[in-house]
């Protein structure tokens, strides 16, 4: 056993030090590059984008809350509400189709401070 | 911590699919039986047993065997058992030993030198981990194809990508599940970065039998430049077929030359030894084909003037030479490997690029000013002042040494010289490759022959009268080396990516991938988007899916002339050429940039917005 690891040192000790590098490499990635873990953003998208229903999912990733929604169809305010979305879960908001909708266009503004993200969708 | 485990997870499976095969393989050729350093053995395993992963593969796509942990355990096995018997069913030969050692001095500083080229390259990947580099986005789309289809790809008939490319980490990744999106490619890489470099240490102390020239070469390789091309760089960037082919050739290059020992007049190596080390790099030979065409490409223009160098300046002992030459080719080792090697290559697996002969491709006269050569200003930028002045004068010391015997004169002397030639007058030889592409080629023979260089230089200041003189010139250099060197790298360590971009795109990734139903087409932007080449891997629908808006440089080169939809469809998609274009490809989902390739869509009734996030936005084609 001395003998082998007399003649295997050169080898251990590279070896060790490429565990220890590629150890630091996972370790970065997981706690330095891990966009599942990224904290700063959200986002908005309907919940069935191909249909004409208005239901809208926010994707949160601020530790910040609540969110402010307002629904347009053109110009003209429909419906509006304050929701509030847990950090790194989603929230579904069922919004009715309003009448009348034909030729024209439905926007829904979320807003959360000075941030604002719109979609919306032409019938 | 779930990291620990990933590590243990990798180390363990690289341990299952590459060494214990190169275990078996290595027991296989009888390699036990040379005059081997326990590292060399390692090193050579670890090279023998990424070839013999790909073998294994193919030979389970020819019998259409899936590509399972329990197949990848079965094939393992049985290669362990193999290499087991054919251990003990071999005659018992006498081991030797190296005939040098390393002292205990430069053993510790062969440590910090390892230690130094590891903490430089782990500081720069530490902060580009994140999967955004667009080579590492498409060969991991294949790998995992490989992972999820448990077969081999075939590439859609595509010959830039090679087989050898993506084998190891769809089996890694079948095997421990290992996430593609997560650290595992870059660490992956990096280990085999890392030992490309300590085989060109191996290489350096079989050229020379001198401990010096090994440590130097991994200074000059190693730890300075250890961040530019082709180094952490190509890591990052998932340049995979570069660093494994600068794996495997100074493997080759090892086996060959342990081979041609046999050639010397006083030799210590036999004739078997030598038939049995050549088989090993013939095998080896195989899996670089079997990896990567340039590396390959350029692997045989130096193969072709080595041997041209070294037979002709053999003068009357060329007759010996080549007899004894013969006696290691013409040998059941070698044959059968070779042969066995050809049977794989053209019956059992084709590689892609032989099947759609890119080689054609790569001749002729060059197609584009990239193509037409480096200059000796993009030379210095590419392999560094210093390695590239001390190389040259390596290159001068070794023709004024020149030991007519040793393979290793005319070896290290054509990979500088036909490397330059390829990259710098490529027209000489009708290369028709991109000219930086070869140049970053140069710098594993350049740290070779600078290594060699510093040490003539250093060992002559002690028989020198102007001892002071020459000592202060000479440090001069090697401050000027080692700045040199790490400034490149400190000048490459770039700030660490956003991953809040990262994250948009892949969750508009996601969300789209949620709603394809079989006849929906996707377009996505490659200028504005963050790590968009890995989208593709969300949706797994083919290579070209989903279609993509190119740099728009491409679309500007005239000497390649490209399709115009893809760059229509987003820029002016009001068009009436792009209206053509949607007819034709069908595309319903965009994904861009809202700040740059919004407000198009946004005044476009054909268009609804469906997903916004500030860094990316989703439009759905409604007409």
């Amino acid at each position: 056993m001395t003998n082998w690891l007399k003649q295997n040192t050169l080898s251990l000790s590279v070896a060790l030090i490429i565990f220890l590098c590629v150890l630091v490499l996972f370790g970065a990635g997981e706690y330095l590059n891990n966009f599942r873990q990224t904290n700063n953003w959200w986002a908005i998208y309907f919940n069935d984008p191909k249909n004409q229903s208005l239901d809208f999912i926010i994707e949160n990733h601020r530790t910040e809350t609540t969110f402010h929604w307002e629904a347009y169809l053109d110009k003209e305010k429909f419906d509006e509400g304050e929701v509030r979305v847990e950090y790194k879960k989603t929230g579904l908001i069922e919004l009715a189709t309003p009448k009348d909708t034909i030729g024209k266009k439905v926007r829904l503004v979320v807003s959360q401070n000075i941030q604002q993200q719109e979609i919306y969708k032409n019938f | 911590m779930s990291f620990i485990i990933d590590t243990l997870l990798l180390f363990l499976g690289l341990g299952i699919l590459v060494m214990i095969p190169g275990w078996s393989v290595f027991r296989f050729f009888g390699l036990g039986e040379l005059a081997l350093f326990s590292w060399e053995k390692k090193i050579l395993t670890f090279g023998l047993g990424l070839v013999t992963l790909d073998f294994l593969l193919f030979l389970y796509s020819k019998v259409n065997l899936s590509i399972t942990p329990l197949s990848l355990l079965i094939g393992v096995g049985s290669l362990f058992i193999l290499g087991f018997l054919v251990g003990r069913l071999r005659k018992k030969e006498q081991l030797a030993a190296p005939t040098w050692k390393f002292s205990t001095k430069h053993l510790l500083i062969l440590l910090i030198l390892i230690l130094a080229t590891g903490f430089i390259k782990t500081f720069y990947l530490a902060g580009s981990l994140a999967p955004t580099a667009t080579d590492l986005g498409h060969h991991m789309y294949w790998a995992k194809w490989l992972a999820e289809n448990h077969q081999l790809p075939v590439y859609e008939g595509m010959p830039d990508f090679i087989i050898g490319e993506h084998t190891l980490f769809g089996s890694l990744n079948i095997l421990t599940g290992l996430d593609f999106f997560g650290p595992f490619p870059i660490a992956l890489l990096f280990i085999i970065n890392f030992l490309s470099i300590l085989a060109m240490a191996v290489l350096a102390l079989r050229f020379w039998k001198n401990n010096h020239i090994a440590l130097l070469t991994i200074l000059f390789l190693g730890v300075l430049f250890a961040v530019t091309s082709p180094q952490a760089k190509f890591i990052s960037g998932g340049v995979i077929g570069n660093l494994l082919g600068n794996f495997f050739v100074p493997l080759i290059f090892f086996c060959y030359w342990r081979a041609f020992e046999f050639l010397e007049s006083k030799t210590e190596t036999s004739l078997a030894q030598a038939r049995k080390i050549f088989s090993a790099g013939i095998f080896i030979n195989f899996g670089l084909f079997y990896t990567h065409h340039l590396t390959s490409f350029i692997f045989l223009f130096v193969s072709a003037l080595t041997f041209l160098i070294y037979f002709a300046s053999q003068g009357k002992s060329l007759r010996i030479k080549l007899k004894r030459f013969f006696q290691i080719i013409f040998s059941k080792e070698v044959l059968l490997t070779f042969f066995v090697g050809l049977i794989f290559f053209f019956w059992v697996f084709t590689p892609t690029y032989v099947q759609t002969q890119a080689v054609g491709t790569a001749v002729g006269a060059p197609s584009k000013n990239t193509r037409a050569g480096l200059d000796l200003l993009d030379m210095l930028k590419s392999i560094g002042e210093a390695r590239l002045a001390l190389g040259f004068i390596g290159l001068v010391i070794l023709f004024f040494s020149w030991q007519k015997e040793k393979f290793g004169y005319a070896l290290t002397a054509s990979w500088m010289l036909m490397i330059y030639i390829m990259s710098s007058f490529p027209a000489l030889l009708f290369i028709n490759l991109p000219s930086d592409r070869i140049g970053n080629y140069l710098s594993y023979p350049a740290a070779l022959l600078s290594a060699y260089a510093t040490f003539f230089i250093f060992r002559r200041l002690t028989d020198s009268l102007y001892k002071k003189t020459i000592w202060i010139l000479f440090l001069l250099i090697c401050v000027w080396a080692v700045s040199e060197g790490v400034t490149e790298s400190i000048n490459a360590i770039r700030n660490p990516i956003a991953t809040e971009k990262l994250a948009q795109t892949f969750s508009a990734a996601q969300f789209v991938d949620n709603h394809l139903g079989d006849n929906d087409q996707v377009l996505k932007d490659h200028n504005y988007l963050t790590g968009d080449t890995w989208i593709k891997l969300f949706f797994m629908r083919g290579y070209t899916y989903p279609l993509s808006r190119s740099l728009f440089k491409r679309y500007e080169d005239e000497t390649k002339p490209r399709e115009m939809c893809t760059l229509q469809m987003i820029s002016t998609p009001d068009t009436p050429e792009a209206k053509e274009c949607f007819k034709k490809t069908a595309v319903n989902f965009l994904m861009v940039n809202p700040q740059f390739d919004g407000a198009q869509f946004r005044r476009n009734k054909n268009f609804n917005g469906i997903y916004s996030a500030p860094e990316i936005a989703v439009f759905y084609r409604t007409n």
